[in-house]
């Protein structure tokens, strides 16, 4: 039976602040890219996911059970890399690991080889019996990716799995989720839009805690097209354009200056662009809605 | 002048300083009372022999002095000694040759006395400055530290300014904590009479400094102060600029060899002077005032303070100079790669070898290691031997009721009562004779001896029929007892085991320091989790919930339970060893405060019984400062809170304020029944 998370109706509200509104989503093997602004609602989703806290209403069901009735099954099932770096400063890497394969149930034996293989992959093998305090934030970042895929979890919850990592690990780790997401449901939320864009199966937006927008980057580059533009001319005019569009970027070019806008109508000077991206479709969303 | 600001606006660094204060203070009341209890029945001839002292006895050792350099008692032996002996002693007659018509006074010795013999003040002196360092540590090797030092005055200024600050704080430690003794002593035992020479105080004959007790008072105090700052500002040093490996091997063998020869050292061995010119004898240095010793320097003698003063001066230039140059002046300098690189590979080959796996033996090792655990263990067993040895429990008895219990401890049956009542009558008819031999004495005109050994006679007998017939008022009660619920009760002697039962029991510093070990181990389970934000992680695997809990909580009971047992029985063994409780198979009822006790046990059953209620009850309030100190993210600050909410009124009830007993966790844990 294929991996299948439904997710539906999911709402979060503390107090009259509402987290998340009704979200309905359905998750499947592959990576599905979350992007969303600080606040969007991108952690309230994944602790609700991973059962740190209670919803408003909503359900939540793997391969049609629901969550909470798995209880510690479906902490079996999962891995997860949580946004901060929770992680015990005065203990080793390797120790570390060996503590979090105790709290996933997994045999000393497994416990040792995985270790070890996941170490390697996180390129931590060296410093392994290091002080996890000694660490810069890539290397932590490491660790808990590391913790995450003990145990070969079947769904994958990463909260901005790359923070702080450099170009080069950034790559190897993409690479391993795309890997080993064909086989997973990956649910891997971040700001950095150019992670997703070479991993993602899909890719949902989130704001406000509405999901704004959930579907394949190729289908949501295309539903952006002719509406993205950019208009060259000196600072002065830039910034005169810009105060119409805030959330245009402002690029400094070879001959002046460039502003990339998004809109459903752009103006008639812009020159359409042709070089789309998912930053351009994440901009032309939060411009259709926010204005 | 910022960073002094910053430090002295932090409120932790005040209620580090209020918890201490209330601590020492409360074990200095502990001490003071039985140094109070001690001295009780002999307090006529101490006061005698003290008023013998100030009138003639001070006077006449002057005398001797001048005589002959009496007193002089140490023998080092750098230089030759003919040369030391004689110098030593024109040092000697010189010394005390400006105290001759010095005026004795009156005054409270024994706040003062108290003072001299109680030591753990000094040692928590430390504690405060020493939490500053490691503050100041952990902003020193951050990121913020980088950026500190890039600014203009980040370096040298900064650390000038932190040192100051240090220097404050020590001084601030002994103002209140070490003041705090000042202050109860004077409440305690009355006024020492801060006006008048400090020789006038017995344990002060050796003095040679011509001061009063209150500039005494001040120049002690300085000395902790210098000391106490001279001891932070090592550890800083050796902190920063070793690999933490490097710093251990540093600091342990500097710091534990000074402290070993100046406790172990004899006061007359040849190497004296590392006894002396030691920073834990200048934290201590009550005895530099009380005893004359001069140290042999190459031949020329030289006081102990002198010479320790020297030595304090030479270790405080060197330690500030380094710390200046390394930590302020130039980069941040780290000594020790090598031998941290060979501990990491030990460490790294034990990982791989003997790595954890099961998740009670992790959780166990966060709460032993991580948390300190297993120091706070140690710290609390060498706390419990010093406790143990010092802890002299004083039960009062009469020569008589002793003798009468010898003679009708035991079950209070009828007969029992009639050999009670047959002894009286026995006495009464030795009253009788000894009157009639008095009388008859009288009559026959015998020699006044003889006369006084008859009415001595008479005397003893009276004395024994008095306290015999009052002792009807111990053994009446059992005997109806068991007239109206027909239970047989013994007679037993009640004082050992009222100690043993009692509100004694609560007061004692047994159940002060583990009430401090409970919450020294159990307050920052909660808060080490918070701390590190490791929660979410944990919480999403499938026995990071509640096995993860319980397996905490299992350590817990582990970790208090057999403390709780050892200290409890430590206090018992206490009470056992001045008076015998080997009255054990009686039934409970025989001890008057429990007569209506509803279950049929034996005293040593109800002994067991009570005691496991006690270790229960403690272990459940384990779990209770575990809850409260979860709250927080910090575990240091999870630590004050608890021992705020759940250590302060103990303390403060050892003061002796009945109200303060009543919200007294010391007092409620230990489920006093008699």
């Amino acid at each position: 039976m294929a991996n299948r998370l439904q997710v539906e109706n999911l709402t979060k509200r503390y107090g009259n602040f509402t987290a998340l509104d009704g979200v309905t989503i359905t998750l499947e093997q592959g990576v599905t890219g979350l992007l969303g602004a600080n606040g969007a609602g991108k952690s309230t989703l994944m602790k609700l996911l991973t059962d740190q806290m209670r919803r408003t209403d909503g359900r939540i069901l793997y391969n049609g059970t629901e969550i909470l009735d798995m209880g510690a099954k479906w902490r079996s099932v999962i891995g997860y890399t949580p946004q901060l770096q929770g992680l015990y400063e005065d203990s080793s890497a390797r120790q570390f690991l060996y503590y979090i394969a105790s709290l996933k149930g997994i045999r000393r034996k497994a416990a040792k080889e995985q270790t070890a293989m996941l170490l390697k992959l996180v390129n931590l093998e060296q410093v392994a019996h290091k002080k996890i305090g000694t660490f810069s934030g890539g290397m932590r970042q490491r660790v808990l990716l590391a913790a995450a895929l003990l145990g070969e979890p079947q769904v994958l919850i990463l909260d901005e799995p790359t923070a702080g990592l450099d170009p080069e690990e950034r790559i190897r780790l993409r690479n391993y989720i795309t890997e080993i997401a064909r086989e997973r449901i990956v649910l891997y939320a971040t700001h950095v839009v150019s992670d997703i864009e070479c991993v993602a199966k899909r890719v949902m937006l989130l704001d406000h805690g509405t999901l704004i927008s959930c579907d394949t980057p190729e289908a949501l580059i295309a539903a952006a097209h002719g509406k993205i533009g950019t208009f060259s001319g000196s600072y002065e005019e830039i910034l005169a354009l810009q105060a119409q569009y805030p959330k245009g970027e402002i690029k400094q070019t070879g001959t002046g200056f460039s502003l990339r806008i998004a809109a459903r109508h752009l103006p008639e000077h812009c020159t359409v662009a042709e070089d789309l991206g998912l930053e351009d479709v994440y901009r032309l969303l939060l411009e259709d809605r926010h204005g | 002048m910022g960073e002094l600001q910053r430090i002295f606006r932090m409120p932790r660094t005040y209620i580090i300083l209020v918890l201490l204060c209330v601590m020492n203070l409360a074990l200095f009341a502990g001490f003071c009372r039985s140094q109070a209890a001690e001295t009780e029945h002999c307090a006529t001839q101490i006061a005698e022999q003290t008023a013998a002292y100030r009138e003639t006895g001070y006077h006449a050792y002057l005398q001797q002095i001048s005589g002959q350099s009496a007193g002089q008692t140490l023998l080092g032996s750098l230089g030759k000694q003919s040369d030391f002996i004689q110098r030593n002693r024109a040092l000697t007659i010189a010394d005390y040759e400006h105290l001759q018509g010095i005026t004795l006074e009156d005054g409270a010795d024994a706040g003062i006395e108290a003072m001299l013999q109680y030591h753990i003040t000094d040692y928590l002196l430390l504690i405060a400055p020493l939490l500053l360092i490691l503050d100041l540590l952990t902003v020193q090797t951050s990121a913020c530290g980088d950026m500190l030092r890039s600014t203009r005055k980040g370096r040298v200024p900064l650390l000038l300014w932190r040192m100051l600050a240090v220097f404050l704080l020590c001084l601030l430690s002994v103002l209140l904590i070490w003041g705090g003794n000042i202050a109860y002593g004077h409440f305690f035992f009355g006024d020492p009479v801060y006006s008048r020479a400090v020789q006038s105080i017995p344990a002060f004959q050796h003095c040679v400094w011509r001061v009063t007790v209150g500039e005494f008072l001040l120049l002690w105090g300085i000395l902790k102060a210098a000391a106490v700052f001279c001891i932070t500002l090592f550890i800083w040093l050796i902190l920063s600029i070793f690999q933490p490996v490097m710093a251990i091997l540093i600091a342990l063998p500097a710091l534990g060899g000074q402290f070993l020869c100046y406790t172990l050292m004899d006061a007359a061995a040849a190497v004296n002077h590392l006894k002396y010119c030691n920073v834990f004898a200048i934290l201590e240095s009550g005895f530099f005032f009380t005893d004359y010793n001069n140290l042999n320097w190459f031949g020329h003698p030289l006081g102990m303070l002198a010479s320790a003063l020297i030595a304090l001066g030479e270790i405080f230039s060197a330690v500030a100079a380094l710390l200046i140059l390394f930590v302020g002046y130039k980069h941040p300098v780290r000594i020790g790669y090598g031998v941290q690189h060979w501990f990491d590979r030990l460490q790294k080959w034990a990982s791989s070898h003997f790595g954890i796996h099961t998740v009670f033996a992790y959780e166990g090792k966060k709460l032993l290691l991580g948390q300190k655990g297993l120091l706070i263990v140690f710290v609390t067993a060498a706390m419990t031997v010093s406790v143990y040895q010092g802890t002299k429990i004083f039960v009062p008895t009469l020569n008589y009721w002793d003798e009468a219990y010898e003679k009708f401890s035991g079950a209070v049956t009828e007969e029992a009562m009639q050999k009670y009542e047959d002894y009286l009558i026995t006495l009464e008819e030795g009253v009788q004779r000894a009157q009639a031999s008095l009388d008859k004495s009288i009559e026959l005109d015998l020699p006044e001896s003889w006369i006084r050994k008859d009415e001595s006679r008479l005397a003893t007998a009276q004395n024994e029929l008095e306290y015999f017939t009052a002792f009807r008022a111990k053994i009446e009660p059992l005997d109806t007892h068991r007239q109206q619920t027909g239970q047989v009760v013994w007679l037993i002697p009640q004082e050992g085991y009222n100690s043993l039962f009692g509100k004694t029991a609560a007061a004692e510093r047994f159940s002060l320091l583990l009430l401090l070990y409970t919450i020294f181990i159990s307050a920052g389970i909660g808060a080490y989790e918070n701390r590190f934000g490791a929660a979410p992680l944990l919480r999403s695997t499938p026995h990071g919930r509640l096995r993860r809990v319980a397996y905490k909580g299992i350590w817990l009971m582990l970790l208090v339970l057999p403390m709780a047992w050892v200290l409890y029985s430590c206090y018992s063994a206490c009470v056992a060893s001045n008076t015998p409780l080997e009255y054990g198979i009686a039934p409970l009822q025989s001890l008057d405060g429990l007569r209506d006790f509803g279950l049929p046990v034996t005293v040593d059953q109800f002994y067991g019984l009570w005691m496991t209620a006690r270790c229960i009850l403690m272990t459940l309030f384990a779990f209770l400062v575990a809850v409260v100190g979860s709250r927080s993210k910090n575990p240091r600050n999870a630590l004050l809170l608890c021992l705020i909410i759940f250590f302060l009124p103990a303390a403060l009830a050892q003061t002796g304020v009945p109200v303060l007993e009543k919200c007294s966790f010391s007092h409620l844990l230990s489920l006093f029944v008699a």
